[in-house]
């Protein structure tokens, strides 16, 4: 074991992950090898239905019923979450890892009041008494920085912001190890977002909990978390020290969302990437970022990559390319590139 | 209009249940069409046996299947005299419930302000009517023939097809081509009927269906409370002359096949209408 | 909510003056005017004079109406052309009997309908959900008089568990009092009519929960919960029966309308003297003076219910706004 893997908080080894649609299985995540240390922030990017979702599914174990874990394993402080049975599982839920959600308007139970919604939370896990469960959501809203007198508001009195604001104080309720954050501030205008991820990064290095975020906003992420992943298709195609592969990525996928961001200092137009992602049908071989690669050779349509390290420490890739990566990197930020040598 | 009914056969055709249920209602529909070519007696023939004696509340046999009245009337030939009635008054009067209904729900959401007040709160008022009493002393001042019991089920269903239509033509309203039509100078006229009707079809095609199903029901129970056409035997009048001659617990020959009948008709009146409204209405299907 | 309460009462209100207003024009202006035969010499004298009197048939219509709703309001509804009493009188007994039957079985059947389509649908899936749902849906598909009948056919002649009709044995009870309401023998023949309409009522709130819960299931709120920890059951009560409650109570007034109306079926079959039954028996007779006060009655239970039902919402959906 290398010294990085003792202090992982939150470990997930060859997870392989099925969806049945009209009795077809598809590939929605594949050898997922992913590593979180203790108070880490780790930024997770990739377009929408790359499996992001599912990932964060399988590790809270809200799959669908039509989804199926082939293979893997998801440990948390070094137990395994999938072989848990259900009363277990449910205690770890929320107590060791919860979740902000995407959409804080649809997670919130319209019916019932916000304050209620928390404190169900904690005493789902707790013995704590309903005032003494509403003291605490009280200190989590001033946390977070919205008056404790709401907490008797239900969720359509609040707006936008102050809702995502509740759904972080949520996930703070049970003072967990790991939250993973899912597109937190989508719904929200910019000034509110950066307001709410500088209070959620406060709060971090407060309690030192680690944060996953999930999101398809690269610049986010190069903006503010040490680590990134990121990932295509249902598999991870590289993960590493954000400001290594902001430099220099070595997946031309990676490049391509590194050069979808527009960057003022640079005389160049953002890039984007032509095409749209593959069929995940099982049994489709080769890499799968092959058909809008620029550099797909024979051997990319044939061959799965592996995922493998560079000579970087903590940095992985899974293309059969990489090593000539950096020679192309000047390319990859003309669009005419991607287009002309999109196969 | 024609391409709307066609896709919705088509929809239905695609659910098991929905194809079932079609064929079921393609046998009634058969047997209205049919039925009195097919049936051994008339529907208010008294029945003689050989010796001149009036075949009272027989029992099946095998030449009354579903047995005799207690005036000597061959039940299954009631039977088969009876669909008639009970799907035309069914249908005219679902088609005339959703035309109104669709209309003062175009109305209403389109033109919106103090027409829409005035058509809702007319419609609330319609809500709160007892159906069935209102029905019966409507009949019992119009007089009772197919076409007063039409017009009276029709003057206090529409209610439902308004509200459902509204709510739909408010949220259409908004959208661009909507907007686009009226850009170009169409009429008010114009936009409501060649523009929003056409998307409200398929609400239209559900409202028919639960409005059919309403309607066979109500059609019995007006049969059955006394207040049917005196000169026609529908389903629901079999069972109030059995219910009237204080006969039908000896002779449940007589009551069960008319109730049996439109059970099984109006059971596959809803699954068509339940196959349709799954996929016009994907939250539904989704989930389940 | 004060507001909105002294509105929905308000439009209530109105309601019922309209549909006053719709019965007596309808009395007086359509051709089977029951009138015209009451007035006939062929008729006691003393109910003609009452007539007249009460009425003033010789005044012009306009002014007889201001009459009608003064007697309206003052609970007046006439003197009955069968009985020649007053017709206030007689059908108080007979909301009573109405509202022990109705009441009480539209509640059992929306408890067990919601509760039962709940369950069914957050096991989906199962034989027995596809079995209800058939069954539902035949029953929903069976005129209740119909349903009536086999029930008498075959738990009280075959059988022989319960009486044919009627509310009590006859001569057991010559006062209606509450004595009578609380005897065994009114429970023995409340049981059969109760049942019946208990099956029936059942099917609407049994496939509406089912289907709102079926939805309610896919929804985010339901999986942060789960991701929360909260246990199953109280995922089950709190989040997902709680809020698939909302279509059941906005289309609870329908639903007690179609109560109340269908009672005029249920009564007939059991022979059960309530409103519904009056009414039917009083338009039989042209008795028209009894055959308004039943259908004003009616039509104010259903009102009532409406009334109910809006108030039952706004407290159920926080999101209701009373403007």
């Amino acid at each position: 074991m290398t010294n990085q893997d003792q202090k992982s908080i939150l470990s997930i080894e060859n997870l392989d992950v099925d969806y049945r649609v009209d009795r077809q299985n598809v590939a929605a995540l594949r050898d997922i090898e992913l590593s979180i240390s203790k108070g880490a922030r780790v930024g997770l990017v990739g377009e929408s239905g790359c499996g992001k979702s599912t990932l964060l599914k399988t590790i809270m174990g809200v799959l669908p019923g039509n989804a199926e874990i082939r293979t893997g394993k998801v440990a948390l402080n070094g137990s395994d979450l999938l072989s848990m049975d259900t009363e277990e599982r449910r205690k770890t839920r929320w107590a060791d890892i919860s979740m902000i959600t995407q959409s804080a308007l649809n997670a919130l139970n319209p019916v019932h009041k916000i304050g209620a919604q928390i404190v169900e939370a904690i005493q789902a896990h707790s013995n704590q008494t309903t005032i003494q469960a509403r003291a605490h959501a009280a200190k989590l809203f001033e946390m977070v920085g919205v008056p404790p007198g709401r907490l008797d508001d239900y969720p359509h009195q609040f707006s936008g912001g102050m809702r995502q604001r509740a759904v972080i104080a949520m996930a703070l309720a049970l003072q967990p190890e790991v939250i993973l954050a899912d597109e937190p501030t989508t719904a929200l205008d910019v000034i509110v977002q950066d307001q709410i991820f500088e209070r959620l990064f406060e709060l971090q290095d407060q309690q030192g909990f680690a944060l996953v975020l999930v999101t398809h906003d690269l610049a986010l992420v190069v903006e503010s978390c040490e680590t990134m992943v990121v990932m295509y298709a249902g598999v991870i195609v590289e993960m590493g020290p954000t400001h290594q592969i902001a430099r220099s990525p070595q997946h031309p996928y990676s490049a391509g969302l590194r050069y979808a961001i527009p960057d003022p200092t640079a005389d160049r137009e953002p890039i984007s990437i032509p095409g749209s992602p593959p069929d995940l049908s099982v049994g489709t071989k080769g890499c799968r970022f092959a058909e809008r690669c620029p550099l797909a050779i024979e051997k990319c349509v044939e061959q799965s990559p592996e995922l493998k390290s560079t000579n970087n420490e903590g940095h992985k890739v899974r293309c059969h390319r990489s090593a000539e990566m950096p020679d192309h990197l000047e390319q990859f930020q003309h669009q005419a590139f991607w287009r002309n040598n999109a196969s | 209009m024609l391409r709307s009914l066609s896709k919705f056969f088509a929809i239905i055709w695609q659910s098991p249940s929905g194809r079932v249920s079609l064929v079921i209602c393609g046998i009634c529909v058969g047997i209205a069409v049919f039925g009195p070519l097919l049936a051994p007696y008339g529907p208010t023939e008294r029945i003689y046996d050989d010796a001149g004696k009036l075949v009272r509340l027989s029992p099946p046999t095998l030449d009354h299947w579903l047995g005799t009245t207690l005036l000597g009337r061959d039940v299954m030939s009631q039977m088969l005299w009876g669909a008639r009635p009970a799907l035309i008054i069914g249908v005219l009067t679902a088609l005339g419930t959703v035309i109104i209904g669709v209309n003062i729900g175009l109305l209403a959401g389109y033109l919106g302000g103090h027409v829409d007040n005035f058509l809702m709160r007319l419609t609330d008022i319609f809500l709160g009517l007892p159906f069935l009493p209102f029905i019966i002393v409507l009949l019992s001042l119009t007089g009772q023939n197919i076409w007063t019991i039409i017009f009276a089920m029709m003057i206090v269903m529409w209610r439902s097809t308004a509200r459902i239509v509204r709510a739909e033509v408010l949220s259409l309203r908004e959208r661009q081509f909507i907007a686009a039509a009226k850009t170009t100078g169409a009429s008010d006229f114009d936009i409501i009927y060649k523009e929003i009707a056409p998307n409200i079809m398929p609400f239209a095609l559900v409202g028919v269906t639960f409005a059919l199903a309403w309607a066979i029901i109500t059609e019995a129970s007006i049969g059955f409370l006394g207040f049917g056409d005196p000169n026609v035997v529908s389903w629901g009048t079999i069972i109030y002359d059995a219910y009237a001659s204080q006969m039908m617990y000896r002779a449940p020959w007589w009551v069960v096949p008319p109730g049996i009948a439109i059970m099984i008709l109006v059971t596959s009146v809803y699954f068509i209408g339940r196959a349709y409204e799954e996929v016009v209405n994907p939250r539904i299907k989704q989930a389940g | 909510m004060r507001q909105f309460l002294i509105k929905r009462t308000w439009h209530a209100l109105l309601t019922l003056f309209v549909m006053s207003t719709v019965m007596f024009f309808m009395f007086r202006l359509l051709p089977g005017d029951p009138t015209a035969t009451v007035i006939s010499p062929a008729l006691y004298p003393k109910a003609q004079e009452a007539l007249k009197a009460q009425f003033g048939l010789d005044k012009p219509l306009f002014e007889q109406y201001l009459i009608y709703l003064r007697n309206l309001v003052l609970l007046d509804f006439g003197i009955s052309f069968h009985t020649l009493r007053p017709v206030a009188g007689e059908i108080g007994n007979r909301l009573i009997n109405t509202l022990v039957l109705i009441l009480p079985s539209m509640i059992v059947a929306y408890a067990i309908g919601a509760f039962v389509g709940a369950m069914v649908a957050w096991k989906r899936g199962s034989k027995l959900e596809g079995a209800l749902v058939l069954i539902a849906t035949a029953l929903q598909s069976t005129p209740v008089f119909w349903l009536g009948m086999l029930a008498i056919l075959f738990f009280s002649i075959r059988l022989d568990l319960f009486p044919v009709g009627h509310i009590v044995s006859p001569g057991m009870f010559p006062e209606a009092n509450l004595q009578m309401y609380l005897s065994l023998d009114f429970l023995h023949h409340l049981a059969l009519p109760f049942m019946v309409n208990v099956a029936y009522q059942f099917c609407f709130p049994f496939l509406l929960m089912r289907s709102t819960m079926l939805s309610t299931i896919g929804e985010d709120y339901i999986e942060l919960a789960r991701m929360k920890g909260v246990p199953e059951k109280r995922i089950l009560y709190h989040h997902a029966m709680r809020n698939s409650m909302l279509p059941l109570a906005t289309t609870l007034p329908m639903i007690l309308g179609w109560a109340v109306a269908g009672s005029v079926v249920i009564e007939t079959v059991f022979s059960w003297p309530g409103l519904g039954l009056l009414m039917v028996e009083a338009v039989g007779r042209s008795d028209y003076p009894v055959v308004q006060a039943a259908f004003l009655l009616i039509a104010v239970l259903t009102v009532a219910g409406t009334l109910f039902a809006d108030v039952l919402y706004g407290i159920l959906d926080p999101r209701i706004t009373y403007q």
